[in-house]
This record gives structure tokens, sequence and C-alpha cells, in this order.
């Protein structure tokens, strides 16, 4: 579903995969990422947090890490998260949706006063 | 932030997350539910740190969030893999249990939407589950489970006397002289332990002086504890040394409640003293929370039979050979292989070779062993009967909220025909859809329940408080009661759900698709009909039972006792015995002292503006009676009367008139008549009449117990009650206080001008005032003796009323939506009529006639159903018939009336239908 072409990837999604992008994380690190990346606009649950991983592993957008990171760092009860390579393509593809779609909704009035100044 | 409270947040939270990821697919459940919980737990600590609001927040936010996740997409198209050894039927199941929650879902996501539909079926189901477990919560206590702490409590058996009085009926009871629980306990071979044991409500003072106060008492054989198979909460219960006949020791056993509220439920209380009845006992053990012993009764302290036993019987030191002092419960429990009638036989053959007293039907005498339910008095409490009936009464409501529901759903259902329509049409099965509508009502049932809890802990908390007091509740909602209230819901949500389900599931589909939801279909809205008559037939039957009861309530209010039990107060003083070794010029000087007290007090009361009139008694009617022999010259003997007597009692100046009871000729008592003065009595109708039948009973005598004077007769007064509220007449005499020779134990009566209560206490001060050696004022309005022989009409007039009104509620609530219904439905038509020039009152006609006519077919089913369960509820009643026409009519008129406004509201909107736009709306 989170790859039907016209369907947009959900916030959370998004945060989820460039937060992954990043670096591979554990659940409860990645629910913070998520707040502290969307400034404290998107903050998920543990559950709706659990429920997009769940469909983003299930459509390979992100893996299981079999990684782990330095053992001072580990938490080894946690699984890690990382993004696939398919995965990237796809977060390209939605920021470009994005970005397109953010060039669009911009009042034309506002974009030229900004190129302007 | 209370490092205490963090704990209980979290735990609080991860509970309820736990409980909401049930409703998430099984698979995210297995995969993420550790994470998930993990976070949750995290999250709440770390907002924690900055205070428990910050922490309860958080809670509450995870909470919400797990019920959102509901809502994310389903994302996965690719199905779970499935192992290779895995079976069809395996996998149906699964698919069948994945469905079950994927419906459940709908189902929440649905009732967010409809909140008043929500509401109302939550409602609606709430005060019928929960009334109905509180119901069982108290006919479980009283019937069904046996008191606490017994074990196997139904192999614990009571024994019963039967005798049969010369000229009555068989009496049966369950009290013993203690020489027969010694005779069988000796001689019987039919049971493996027996023990003996008396509880008596307020029996002993606790404490001195001021803060003394009556406490319930119980007393026991010391081997009435193992037989009961019952641990102590602390120390122990106490030996059979400690209850030696010969040598009993001062202790005592403390009921849990006694020991929290005076004790504060300390482990060190054991070889403490506590002072009873102004002299210490030792504590040696407290009983386990809500241990009551055989019976019910809050018991505060247990003492050994063999202290408490002599003091019954005023220090006779021979009170284990009393065969004439009926007050020790016996219970046994059998040997396996002995039947009920074997026992019976054993123990009337022993207590009639053994019996050694004076009373022939005493002597002959039948022993039997009967169930602990049976009450401690041998016969079945009125409380008890009256209960199962208060069960059925709370079916009745608990169908009358289902009918209810069912009317709601159905009408949901029609709404939503549309949409039933497509899923069929896209190809659901029938199957699934049944269980998609019953996933979806099982979810309201189990709201309703949830909601019902909070409804029986209420109506349980105050029935039990107001209506069954004197037994020891454990909490209004308990284990048991939670399990009741489970299957009731499960129960409620399947009969809500089948039914509309199967008629919904089977639309013609076509037809459906083609109208919008404008067509009735008559089949659905007959179904609606006869529900409402169904409820409406059921509260008929509940408001002729609550009626019936009224009726039997007021008669028995207003019944003549021959006294006014609600405006007369009684009093009675106990002071400390005297300490040994006083002199026996003391002594003297002590007892005349205590002597003229009495008269004195008389003055001080009588002189008080509130007080009406003040005298004293020895013997009074419902509190202590006293019954002795009388000869009557030139009779050779005096006829036993059904109803017991002659009864005896003292009495000074103004009795009669302080009582309230009716002086039919001749005079009564004055200050002139007292000890010493020539003995004079006063007799009831009765005994007139029976004594002296040919003539007038003034001016004759008799003589009473072993005097060697003839009591002139000086008056005649009015028959009055001695026990019950209803008994045979009984003869009844009354001498000159101060002339009573072997009775004892005075009564100070008060007739208030006002308010009684504010009265109890003003007499109290003054009676301490005056003698300051009292160390306990009993005091009491009469009517507190005559209330408990109330209580069971009390009882079924109050909760017949209050179901009945429950009902009605419902019933009104259920017949204005099927109405309201039938004119949105129906408008169109009604549209159509108007338009070809029915005027509005004849479409508010059209509408209040068809709620009136259900309604009117509801009154009369339900008086069918009345009629014949009549002779069922006929011995529960007080002189009322259950037919009572007056009862009938009344509640005809109620319901109809009420049926009346509640159509009222559809049929004024009926009148406003606009014919131009019913029509357009097609």
């Amino acid at each position: 579903m989170i790859l039907m072409r016209d369907k947009p990837l959900s916030a959370v999604a998004v945060l989820v995969l460039s937060s992954l992008a990043e670096a591979s994380r554990h659940g409860y690190n990645l629910k913070k990422d998520v707040a502290e990346r969307s400034g404290g606009d998107v903050t998920p649950g543990a559950t709706s947090l659990y429920r997009t991983v769940w469909h983003l592993l299930d459509a390979g957008l992100i893996a299981v890490s079999r990684d782990r990171p330095a053992p001072q760092h580990d938490d080894e009860r946690r699984r890690y998260f990382e993004i696939t390579a398919r995965g990237r393509r796809v977060l390209a593809a939605e920021i470009a949706r994005l970005e397109r779609l953010l060039g669009a909704a911009r009042p034309q009035r506002y974009a030229s006063s900004k190129a302007r100044s | 932030m209370s490092p205490r409270l963090l704990p209980v947040a979290v735990a609080a939270a991860r509970a309820i997350v736990r409980l909401v990821l049930f409703l998430h697919p099984r698979q995210f459940r297995r995969r993420f539910g550790g994470e998930i919980l993990d976070d949750v737990t995290a999250d709440v600590r770390a907002r924690g740190q900055a205070g428990i609001s910050e922490a309860v927040r958080a809670g509450l936010r995870a909470v919400g969030d797990s019920f959102a996740g509901l809502a994310v997409e389903p994302g996965s198209t690719v199905p779970p893999p499935q192992p290779a050894d895995d079976t069809q039927e395996n996998r149906d199941m699964r698919t069948w249990l994945r469905d079950g929650g994927y419906d459940v879902r709908l189902g929440v996501r649905a009732f967010a939407r409809e909140r008043t539909f929500t509401l109302s079926v939550i409602g609606t189901l709430a005060l019928g589950i929960g009334v109905n477990a509180a119901m069982f919560g108290i006919v479980d206590r009283l019937l069904l489970r046996g008191p606490d702490h017994v074990r196997d409590p139904n192999g614990v058996r009571r024994m019963q006397m039967s005798i049969r009085p010369p000229g009555m009926d068989v009496k049966a009871s369950g009290y013993f002289p203690y020489a027969d629980y010694e005779t069988l306990r000796r001689e019987g071979t039919f049971f493996t332990a027996i023990a003996g044991y008396s509880v008596s409500e307020d029996g002993m003072v606790l404490g001195r002086g001021v803060d003394a106060r009556r406490i319930n008492r119980g007393e026991a054989t010391a081997n009435l504890f193992p037989l009961l198979g019952v641990t102590p909460r602390l120390g122990r219960f106490f030996s059979e040394r400690e209850d030696d006949v010969a040598s009993p020791e001062k202790v005592v056993v403390l009921g849990y409640g006694l020991w929290q509220r005076e004790f504060g439920g300390r482990d060190d209380v054991i070889g403490k003293s506590i002072a009873l009845d102004n002299a210490a006992y030792t504590i040696v053990g407290v009983a386990p929370r809500g241990f009551t012993g055989p019976g019910l009764m809050r018991v505060d302290v247990w003492l050994p039979e063999s202290l408490a036993g002599p003091q019954r019987l005023g220090g006779r030191s021979n009170w284990t050979q009393a065969w004439n002092a009926f007050w020790l419960s016996i219970v046994v429990r059998l040997k396996p292989d002995v039947s009920a009638a074997q026992a019976d036989a054993e123990a009337t053959a022993i207590h009639q070779r053994a019996y050694a007293g004076k009373t022939d039907y005493f002597r002959t005498a039948a022993l039997a062993v009967r169930p602990l339910t049976t009450g401690p008095d041998g016969v079945a409490s009125m409380e008890s009967r009256v209960s199962p009936w208060l069960l059925a009464v709370s079916a009745i409501v608990l169908l009358v909220s289902c009918a209810n529901v069912v009317n709601l759903v159905l009408a949901r259902a029609i709404r939503r025909r549309r949409e039933i329509a497509v899923r069929l049409a896209l190809g659901a099965g029938r199957g699934r859809l049944v269980r998609l509508l019953v996933a979806e009502t099982l979810t309201l049932a189990v709201a309703g329940g949830a909601a019902g809890l909070a409804v029986a802990y209420g109506v349980g908390t105050a029935v039990r408080a107001w209506l069954i007091p004197g037994v020891e509740w454990a909490g209004p909602v308990d284990v048991r009661v939670l399990a009741v209230c489970t299957a009731a819901s499960v129960a409620a949500g399947l009969i809500v759900g089948v039914f509309p389900a199967l008629r919904a599931s089977a639309p013609d589909v076509f037809a459906s698709l083609k109208a919008g939801a404008r067509e009735g279909g008559g089949r659905r809205s007959r179904a609606r009909a006869a529900l409402t008559v169904l409820q409406a037939a059921l509260c008929a039957l509940l408001l002729v039972g609550s009626g019936l009861f009224v009726v039997s309530l007021m008669r028995v209010r207003a019944m003549d006792l021959g006294l006014e039990p609600d405006r007369v107060l009684t009093f009675s003083v106990q002071r400390a015995p005297l300490p040994p070794g006083v002199s026996d010029e003391d002594r003297q000087r002590e007892r005349a002292r205590r002597l003229a007290f009495y008269p004195a007090m008389m003055e001080r009361l009588r002189q008080r503006p509130d007080v009406e009139a003040a005298s004293l008694a020895i013997g009074l009617a419902f509190t202590a009676t006293f019954g002795d022999d009388i000869r009557v010259p030139g009779r050779e003997s005096i006829p036993n009367l059904k109803g017991g007597g002659p009864f005896l009692s003292a009495v000074s100046a103004d009795y009669f008139r302080t009582v309230g009871t009716r002086l039919v000729r001749g005079r009564g008592f004055t200050e002139a008549d007292r000890a010493g003065s020539a003995p004079v009595v006063i007799v009831n109708e009765t005994m007139a009449a029976t004594l002296w039948p040919s003539g007038d009973a003034i001016g004759q005598c008799f003589f009473i117990g072993r005097s060697k004077d003839c009591a002139t007769i000086v008056g005649i007064v009015a028959n009055s009650r001695q026990f019950r509220l209803e008994e045979d007449e009984s003869m009844a005499f009354f001498i000159p206080f101060g002339q009573e020779q072997s009775i004892g134990g005075v009564q100070l009566l008060v007739r208030p001008r006002g308010d009684a209560a504010s009265l109890i206490g003003a007499v109290r001060q003054e009676l301490v005032a005056l003698d300051p050696t009292i160390t306990f004022v009993n005091a009491a309005v009469l009517q507190d003796r005559v209330d408990p022989l109330v209580r069971p009409w009390r009882l079924g007039a109050t909760m017949f009323t209050l179901m009945g009104a429950l009902a009605l509620v419902v019933a009104a609530v259920g017949l204005y939506s099927v109405m309201s219904y039938f004119v949105t439905d129906r408008s169109h038509e009604i549209g159509v009529r108007m338009a070809l020039g029915a005027r509005p009152s004849d479409v508010a006609r059209l509408v209040v006639g068809g709620g009136m006519t259900l309604a009117a077919s509801g009154v009369v089913a339900g008086f069918v159903l009345a009629l014949l369960g009549a002779r069922f509820l006929e011995p529960l009643l007080f002189h009322t018939s259950p037919r009572d026409p007056g009862v009938f009519a009344v509640v005809a008129v109620t319901l109809l009336s009420i049926a009346f406004v509640a159509t009222l509201l559809p049929a004024i909107r009926a009148r406003r239908v606009n014919p131009v736009e019913a029509m357009r709306a097609e």
C-alpha cells in the first residue's frame, strides 16, 4: 500500500525513513528522533510508530539491522532498524514528490516576492 | 514526584495498552508488543521526572495512541508466511480470529461516530446488567455462598427442633438448651463434629462510661472453630480448657472489624485486656476478615460458651442442666455415610430420652438437621424468601433493557440497510456479516457490563445498607459478581446481536440498493412493535408487583398494634457491679438508692415541656415479655390460647397513656398503686372475655404466681401485640410497678411531645446527671424493634418499585424511539395523507393511536402474566390479594399515561411534516 504510486507516504513514514537514512536506530530512539526532526510537529506514540514500522518492514523499505552499534551504546533487548536500498529510493522519490507539491502549492506572488528580496 | 505513584502510573498505562493491543492484528502484537510496552514504560518514566501529572499525561497519551494506532492504514499486502505443516483448518481458524478482531475494530470506529446511539445502548445495558449483578451479590450472600471462611459450608448442618404445644400448630426453632448440646455431643454417633454457638446483636457493652457502646456478641463452644475449619487472622481461638464448664477463662477473640476500629489492626493486641460488660477479658486471637461463624450477622467478639452461658441464666451454677432456657444454636458435620433421615431419628431419640424438663411438648419434640441457610431461628428468613424474587425481578429489568437495545439496534440496522446491501453485493458472506453485527453488539454489551459494575456497586451498597442491615457484607462487587456481570454482558450481547443481525443480513439486496432508507419493510416494524409490547408487558408485571407490595407495606404500617411504637422512647440503664467485699450494710444502702432513682427520674422527666408522658415498665411488648401462672377462684384451669400467655408486665402510673394503649373500661394505675398497696391488676380484652365470659371482669380477682393475695381487676385495656405484627390473640395483664415479684429489668418509657430523636440525648444526659454510677444508657425508639418485622415488605416494596420505575423509564424511551422512527420512516406517507386533506390532528392521532395500541396490548399481556403468577406472590403479601383490582387499575393508568407522554413528541413532529418537502425528498 505504501508503494502505491498515487498514494503519498504518511508523515511519520517519511520521517522514519529519513531518520533511518542517517543511522540505524532502535524503536525508542527512532521515536525521539522523529519528534526532534519534525520540531515537535509529529510525535507518534509507541503503538502508531510501530504500526508504521511494521508496514515499512513488510514493504521492504526498512529491515532489522544485523550490525550492532558499539557495545557501550548497545541495548541488547532492542532491535535496530536500518533503511534498505529500496527504502532510500522510495524516500528520494517521495521527497522529490513533496518538493514538486510544495512548489506547486506555494502562491506565485509569494514566491516572486521572495525572489525579489 | 512521589516515587510511590510512578510505578502505579507505569503499571496502569502498561495494563491498558496491553489490553488495547489485543484489538490490533496478532501479527503486529507478536512482533512489536514487547517493544511497545517497553517504550510506554520508558516514556512514562521519563515524563514522570517532571511530576506525577506529567506521568499521568504521558500514560494517557500512550493509551490514546494505542487506540489511534488502530486507525493507521492496514499496510501489508503480503500475506503472512504459512508454516508448511499448517492445515487448512488452522488457517481458517486464524483468518476467522483475525477477521473477528477486525470486526471489533470496525465496530469501535462506527460507535465513536454514533455517539447518541452508543450511549443509549451502553446506558440501558449498564442499568440492566448492573442491577442484576447487585441482586446476584445479595442472593449469593444470603442463600448461595454460605458464610465466609467455612470449609465446605454445604457439609455443615444446623439442628432444628419442632414442637407442637397443645392446641397449636407445629413450631420450628433453632434454639436449644445447653443440656441438649451436651447430651448430643456425648451420645450422638451421626456426626463427625458438633458445636454450639449464639450471636446476639448489641449483646454486649464495650468500654466504660462515656465511650461505652453496644457491640455484637458471639459465644461459641471451643470446638466450633475446628468444625468450621477457620484459621484465625492472629493468635488463636480459645481452647477446650478455656471453655471448660467448671472453670471458664475470661478470654476473647476479636472480630476483624472491631480489631481494626479499636486497635488499628495492630499485631500486639494479643495478651492485652479489653473491657466488656464492665469486666476485663484477655484477647487471645483475632478472627479473619468477614468471619461470622455459621450465621451472617457481624460478630465483634467471640467468648467461650462456658463463660457466656451462666451469664445468660443469671449466674446459675446448674446452667448446663437447665432444660427451659433456649438460646444455643447447634451445628454438626454429618458422617459421610449417614443420611439426613438417620441423623434426624437418632437426634430425636437422644433428645427424648435425655429431656429432664417439665414441659411435655418439649419432651416429645422432634430434632432434625437442616441446611445452614435456614437461619439461626430454624426457619427460612423472610429476607431469604424475598431475595429470589428480587433476582427474578432484576432479570426482568435486564430483559426489558435487552428488548430496548434490540429495538435500537434494529433501527440502526435499518439505517444501515444500504451499507449492508453494498457489502453483500460486493460478495461478503452472510456468516461474515452476522459476525460483524454480533461483534459490534458484543463490544457494546461488554462496555455496558463495565459501566454496569459501577451501577452494581451503587445499587448493591444502597440495598445492603437500607434494606438488609445486620448482615456482614463483603464489598458489593466481588469476583463472583464480576463473573456474573461478565456472563450477563456476553449473554446480553448475543441476545441483542444475533436476532437483528440475522434479520439485517438477509435483506433484498436489489430493493435496498435501489431504495433510500425510506422503505420501511413491514416485517421489521412488526418485530419492533412486538418488542415494544413485550417491554410494556414486563413493565406492567413489575408495576403490579410493586403496587401489591406497596399496598402491603401501607397496610402493615397502618395496622393498629394496640400501642404506638413510633411515639415511645425506651431507656434502660446499666451500672457497674458492686466490688466484692462490700459490707451488707453498704449493699442495702446501694439497693435502696437504686430503687429511689426511678421515681426521682420520673419526676424530672414529667416536668420537661417536651415530654408528654413518662412511665416505668418491667416487661414491654416487642422487647422483653414475661409470663406467670395464675389461678382464678372458681376455675379449674386456665385455657391455653394460641397466642401464648398470659403475659405479665409491671407498669407505673401513666403507662397506658405513654405507650398509647386504649383503656376500655375501669381505671389505669395511679401513684397510689405501688409496692405495699392493695394488689390490683388491669387485664386486656381477650383475658377479660376468656376468663369471665358471662359478665364484667372488673371487680373480679385472681392469684398471680405464688402470691397469697387475690389481685382485684380495676381496669380493662385494648389488646396489643406482643411479638409480631400478626399473631393470635393472647391474654395479658398488668400489675402496679413495685408489686412484681419474680421479674426484673426496668425500662423507662417516654412519650415525646415533638421530635423523638432530639429527646433521646436530653434524657440520656438527665439520667447520667441524676446518677453518676450509670455506666451505660440504652436508648431506642420502640419502633426500632418493630422495624425489622416490617422490613420484608419494605424490601419488596422498595425493590419492586425501584425496578418497576427503571423498567418504565427504559420502556418509555423504547416506545418513544419506536414512534419517532415510525414518524421519520413514514414521513412520506404522512405527507401524502396531508396532501390529500388529512388535518394535523388526524396525523397526530395516527401516531398517538399507534403508540397507545402497543402500550395497551402490553398492559393486557402483562396483566395476564401477573394473574398467572399471582399465587406465587400471595404468601409474601400482607392482607392483600394478588389480584387487587385497585392496584391493577393504578398500574394501567400510570403505564398508559406515560405511554401517552412518550408518543406525544413524535406526534407533534408528525403534525409538522411539510407535505411538499416530504414528497419532494424522494
